[in-house]
């Protein structure tokens, strides 16, 4: 292979360093009106009044939107398939706030002074209602959130909105119950995961006008560009046809772009005014009113014999999915769906539980989309049970982990939102990862413990994990190849590049298969109007799925290139071949050159331009090993990452720097997440981490190390053997930093982030063993 | 709208006779934590110009120009040694350079802030202010008055005094403001420990100084943890700051003990 | 108000509002490499230098550079691109919304410090926090981006 399996440099890298005008807010039409919203200060309330006279009369204001002036359709703001599998529980703008931050009306002036004045000239009169702030109090609580008669689910997922649940799910496999008592070891356990925000760096940025036509653009930081579409269609009532969603470059996304943020009010102030409009959200703002992690709790039961042979895992889930029920059912299932097939030599195993609302801040895709929490409770477990039966934590792993050629029935079973997809692992690598990464971490020398001078110990500990590639019978991605004069090609994809460099490795796939150079295909990605269809940038599917679509194309562009090579060489097609430069025959060649500059201008003229298309139809995971190294302040609690090794099994990894980095970011989220990351409220649901001095991301001094290695494997399913690696970096840092932070000092925090304050609380009360 | 007036003075004096002028005037020092959008200022006296950005031997000590900036103080000649270079120690991990760059001694103790590494730092060194009308005095008299936001603070001294000393603090991040700060200092029959972001600003606490002097850290550490109070806010709470305050006390005297 | 400045070697004159920061004054002048992260100095990605020195332009107010020296990533474009080269060499660019700032840190960085080692670079661009890399491709990019400077 030339090009798929070189690091190559993403083809925007440079431009961007250079500071190119290039993403949403750098691109926005200039004169537009500044769109701004007036935020709820209460967790809960009724919008009794809404006085806009004195905002309305204000110099510059252009329009005021209150929920009387917008369309009374049911959405969900979750960019996901259709119909989604999330609870239409939203509007435009509603009667109700339902958490603090939440939109209360929206104005759009002239300039961003008019904006403000007009946002502190709108009187509302609040009735202030009691909110539910704890989820564990949620079900039946005596407040609900949600009784608009409009709202509704698109097809069963346990929608309950007079019991406050967003969302209900059970599976099982045998007879947990009986495995349990028959067991000669049951560990039970409960693990908390915290709301994490994702923190990119560009904050939610859309513009929209009307062109030429009359039809609506929106420019915007999105992954999912055509569920952006769809939404919107619905939400503003008009036809598909008339929006145009384009994503230029996009400042990082992490899942936080998987839903609708400004788009609804920015495209309904360019519909009411006719003018281009901008909304830009201030830190403040992405911090209350975007969305978050789902906090859980994990209620975990493992059934084992003595020698660590597991035999039952029982997984009961509580979710919190805040004020709206954005992927509040497809990232509960995930925390089982990702997790429990790691482990598929039980005999039985059961997974269920409730997403249910809270006067908080909505739920919604986060990379890692549960399988982070499940992960963390799972892990955890192992370990505990590890240490009860005195085994080597990797041991156990090995004895009781997934390998190549087996199954699961949970594929079967669980998909997301809906029944699954059955599948045989046909690339497992874990057994060398794990191999590889004791090795690296030094595990034979370092477990459990080794002091590290006074008052400091330091500890390793380790975790596993699975993802997926895709959502099986959902995903779906297509590509469109053109071929240009003097032999260069366009290639036109629906896919999202959300800074990841998916553009750069999807050309370089259709690179490889057209055995030509990368640098002669120009990408153009994530058009609704002039690209082919792509449901979007998430669920690890970019490599997987799209990279399926590019590589069609460009077989279907080679067969085309032989075709109208081999007419023009006047050789029959069986007889020609095509090398990337020249098509031979027997008794001469052409240059890729010169054929695709005949084709447009002198000879047998057409163009050609080559479409795949590819529907998502098994979800091969890739696995990773994961060791983590901690040194622990016994006078502080403080907990240092001295080194995390990740070995990942991502099948052929198309671009191996990107990959890695891809692993490293996730990691570093990841770490993030185990760490220091959380949000936090005050007593009456007041965001009290609302910006990036209180909400703390790991700088670099953090992360001083992170040592990722890929493993040599191949995927039969994905393109050039690909799996996804876009999300499974995320999944074990809390796992294995609170499985080496027991190993140091014994202390077992339970729910995140480990802290210093709880480690050093816990030593401080002797709960060290 | 009253049209908003931005000036910059070219010296303190000029800096204090615009503040007499334009009574509802706000001075910018650093800026850092001033979001000019974020409430109404009519008059913004800007002292970017007005010479105050120096660190200096004086006879007496050191002065530090209220301009002064934290990376000024990071990479000062006189400051990598004077009292074991605290005053480097507790500013150079203070989010980033950038920050670092804008953020002002005389902004930060103007803002009295809770979190301010240093405040506790400058406490423990028997800092004086200079205001321009209110004169020179301890550090400490000048937090423990309210604001007078028609005075200028335009410089602080240090003593010209060999203190033995140690800087402690605990950061979520390594680059976060601290959830707790800790100052020791000794010099002679002289001794100071300060404890800050407990979340309150940074007090001196006499009993752990006698034990210091006593050469006793356990017991300075033991008591500063019992008599100090402590509380609750986004970083962490109470009760944890008390154990901390026990450990970094501890470390923090026997730094200077040792 | 009026300012007159020395933006990228060159004298300006640009009418402002007094209240601007330094961060809107420059997208509104068509110069976008810096970007808006977080509005609380907090991200390092709208870092400008002012008379030679990082600082977050977000916190900066513009009125303030009245006859001062601003250096923005347009007015350093050979080592942008040489320091852009060397973070895709390591896939380390990522989204690149953080880019531009880390471009203005490490040129602040290499007039500033001789020969930093990798605990001085770290300190040295703690500001500048990114979301995407993980910090350890950057790093990478730094070391060989240095060391290829010399």
């Amino acid at each position: 292979m030339n090009e798929v399996g070189k690091s190559l440099p993403k083809i925007d890298g440079v431009g961007l360093a250079l500071g190119r005008p290039a993403y949403t807010d750098d691109l926005a039409p200039r004169p537009a009106l500044v769109v701004r919203a007036l935020r709820s200060p209460h967790a809960f309330a009724r919008l009794k009044s809404i006085d806009t006279a004195a905002a309305e009369a204000i110099d510059g204001v252009a329009c005021v939107l209150t929920w009387r002036d917008v369309p009374r359709v049911a959405v969900t703001r979750a960019g996901q398939g259709h119909p989604e599998p999330s609870p239409r529980d939203r509007f435009i703008l509603d009667e109700y706030v339902r958490h603090v931050g939440d939109e209360v009306a929206v104005v759009a002036a002239d300039s961003e002074a008019a904006a403000v004045a007009a946002l502190a000239a709108l009187v509302v009169d609040y009735e202030v209602l009691e909110p539910v702030l704890d989820f564990e109090q949620a079900e039946d609580h005596a407040t609900v959130l949600h009784s608009e008669p409009e709202i509704h689910e698109n097809f069963p997922i346990g929608f309950e909105p007079t019991r406050n649940i967003a969302s209900a799910y059970a599976m099982h496999v045998g007879d947990v119950d009986k495995v349990v008592q028959d067991a000669e070891v049951v560990l039970r356990r409960t693990y908390y995961t915290q709301a994490q925000q994702h923190v990119a760096l560009e904050p939610m940025v859309c513009a929209t006008w009307l062109d030429l036509h009359g039809r609506l653009n929106v420019l915007t930081s999105t992954q999912t560009p055509w569920h952006v579409r769809r939404i919107m269609a619905r939400a503003l009532e008009m036809p598909v046809g008339e929006i145009r969603v384009n994503k230029p470059r996009i400042g990082g996304g992490f899942g936080g772009k998987q839903m609708i943020h400004g788009e609804l009010l920015c495209g309904l102030v360019t519909r009411r005014t006719g003018k281009a409009a901008r909304m830009v959200y201030s830190r403040r703002e992405v911090f209350a009113a975007t969305n978050t992690r789902h906090p859980m709790r994990m209620d975990i039961t493992l059934a084992a014999d003595r020698g660590g042979h597991l035999r039952a895992i029982d997984m009961q889930a509580l979710s919190d999915t805040g004020a709206y029920g954005e992927h509040a059912l497809t990232v509960f299932m995930v925390a089982g769906a990702k997790t429990l097939p790691l482990y598929n030599k039980v005999e039985a195993v059961r997974f269920g539980g409730k997403t249910v609302y809270t006067n908080r801040v909505p739920g919604g895709a986060f990379r890692g989309y549960g399988a982070i929490q499940g992960n963390y409770a799972l892990e955890s477990a192992l370990a505990e049970l590890a240490h009860e039966l005195d085994l080597d934590p990797v041991e156990l792993r090995r004895m009781n982990m997934i390998a190549e050629g087996e199954t699961s029935p949970i594929f079967a079973i669980m998909g997301e939102g809906t029944e699954g997809v059955a599948m045989t692992i046909d690339s497992c690598k874990l057994p060398a990862c794990i191999d590889r990464g004791m090795e690296l971490i030094g595990w034979g020398e370092k477990y459990p413990r080794r002091e590290a001078g006074p008052e400091k110990v330091r500890g390793v500990g380790m975790a596993l994990a699975m993802q997926g590639s895709g959502i099986p019978g959902i995903d779906m991605a297509a590509a469109t190849l053109k071929l240009n004069d003097f032999g260069s090609f366009n290639l036109l994809i629906g896919a999202t590049d959300l800074g990841t460099g998916s553009d750069t490795i999807l050309a370089q796939i259709a690179a490889e298969t057209l055995s030509v150079s990368t640098d002669l295909i120009k990408v153009y990605s994530s058009d609704t109007d002039r690209t082919p269809f792509d449901t979007g940038a998430y669920a690890s599917s970019t490599t997987y799925v799209s990279g399926h679509a590019v590589r069609t194309a460009a077989q279907k562009m080679r067969a085309a290139l032989l075709t109208e090579g081999a007419a023009m060489l006047g050789c029959a097609e069986k007889d020609a071949v095509f090398d990337g430069a020249e098509v031979r025959g027997p008794d001469g060649a052409i240059s890729l050159e010169d054929l695709s500059t005949r084709l447009l201008y002198s000879q047998n003229q057409k163009q050609l331009c080559t479409t795949g298309s590819h529907l998502c139809e098994k979800s091969p995971p890739p696995y990773l090993a994961a060791f983590a190294e901690v040194e622990v302040d016994l006078g502080t609690g403080k907990v240092d990452l001295i080194d995390f090794v990740a070995v990942v099994d991502c099948g052929q990894a198309i671009n191996p720097n990107l990959a890695r980095v891809q692993v490293e970011g996730g990691l570093a989220q990841g770490i993030g997440m185990a760490l220091t990351e959380e949000v936090r409220y005050g007593k009456r649901g007041t965001l009290l981490t609302g910006d990036m001095m209180t909400y703390r991301i790991p700088a670099r001094q953090d992360i001083p190390r992170l040592t990722v290695e890929l493993a040599a494997s191949h995927e039969p399913s994905g393109p050039f053997g690909a799996k996804s690696v876009g999300e499974i970096g995320i999944d074990t840092p809390p796992a294995a930093i609170a499985n080496a932070v027991f190993n140091a000092v014994g202390v077992r925090v339970r729910d995140l982030p480990l802290t210093a304050e709880k480690v050093l609380m816990a030593l401080r009360e002797g709960r060290a063993k | 709208m009253t049209k908003q007036l931005y000036l910059k003075p070219r010296s303190a004096a000029e800096a204090a006779a615009l503040l007499a002028e334009h009574r509802r005037a706000v001075i910018i020092g650093g800026g850092a934590y001033v979001r000019l959008g974020s409430r109404r200022i009519d008059v913004a006296v800007d002292l970017y110009d007005a010479g105050l950005d120096y660190v200096r031997r004086t006879p007496n000590g050191l002065e530090l120009g209220a301009m002064a900036t934290f990376r000024m103080l990071e990479t000062a000649p006189e400051l990598q040694d004077y009292a074991d270079g605290i005053l480097v120690r507790c500013v150079e991990r203070i989010v980033g350079v950038q920050v670092r760059n804008i953020t002002t001694v005389g902004g930060t103790l103007f803002g009295r802030y809770g979190f301010s590494n240093l405040i506790t730092a400058l406490l423990a060194l028997d800092a004086e202010v200079a205001l321009h009308h209110a004169g020179r005095m301890p550090l400490g008299d000048f937090l423990a008055t309210k604001p007078d936001s028609c005075d200028l603070l335009t410089a602080v001294f240090l003593p010209d005094q060999v203190w033995r000393a140690s800087w402690q603090d605990m950061t979520r991040t390594v680059n976060d403001y601290a959830v707790l700060n800790v100052a020791a200092a000794r010099c002679g029959d002289q001794a100071r420990v300060v404890v800050g972001a407990r979340p309150g600003r940074g007090v001196r606490c006499p009993e752990a100084e006698a034990a210091l002097l006593a050469g006793d850290a356990d017991g300075a550490a033991e008591v500063a943890a019992s008599t100090l109070e402590f509380g609750n806010d986004v970083r962490a709470g109470g009760d944890y700051r008390r154990e901390l305050c026990r450990t970094l006390v501890a470390r923090a005297t026997a730094e200077v003990l040792a | 108000m009026t300012i007159v400045f020395t933006l990228n070697d060159r004298e300006v004159t640009w009418e402002i509002e007094p209240t601007e920061t330094l961060l809107q004054a420059l997208r509104r002048n068509g110069l976008v490499g810096a970007k808006e992260g977080c509005d609380t100095a907090s991200c390092g990605v709208c870092t400008v230098l002012l008379d030679n020195k990082p600082v977050p332009s977000c916190a900066v107010p513009a009125a303030r550079v009245d006859g001062h020296t601003v250096t923005t990533v347009e007015g350093v474009q050979d080592q942008a691109r040489r320091i852009g080269e060397a973070m895709a060499a390591e896939g380390a660019d990522q989204c690149g919304y953080c880019t531009p700032g880390l471009v203005m840190s490490l040129v602040a960085m290499e007039k500033e410090l001789d020969q930093p080692d990798d605990e001085q670079i770290r300190s040295y661009l703690a500001g500048n926090m990114c979301r995407c890399s993980g910090y350890t491709s950057q790093m990478r990019a730094v070391r060989k981006y240095l060391g290829g400077g010399r």
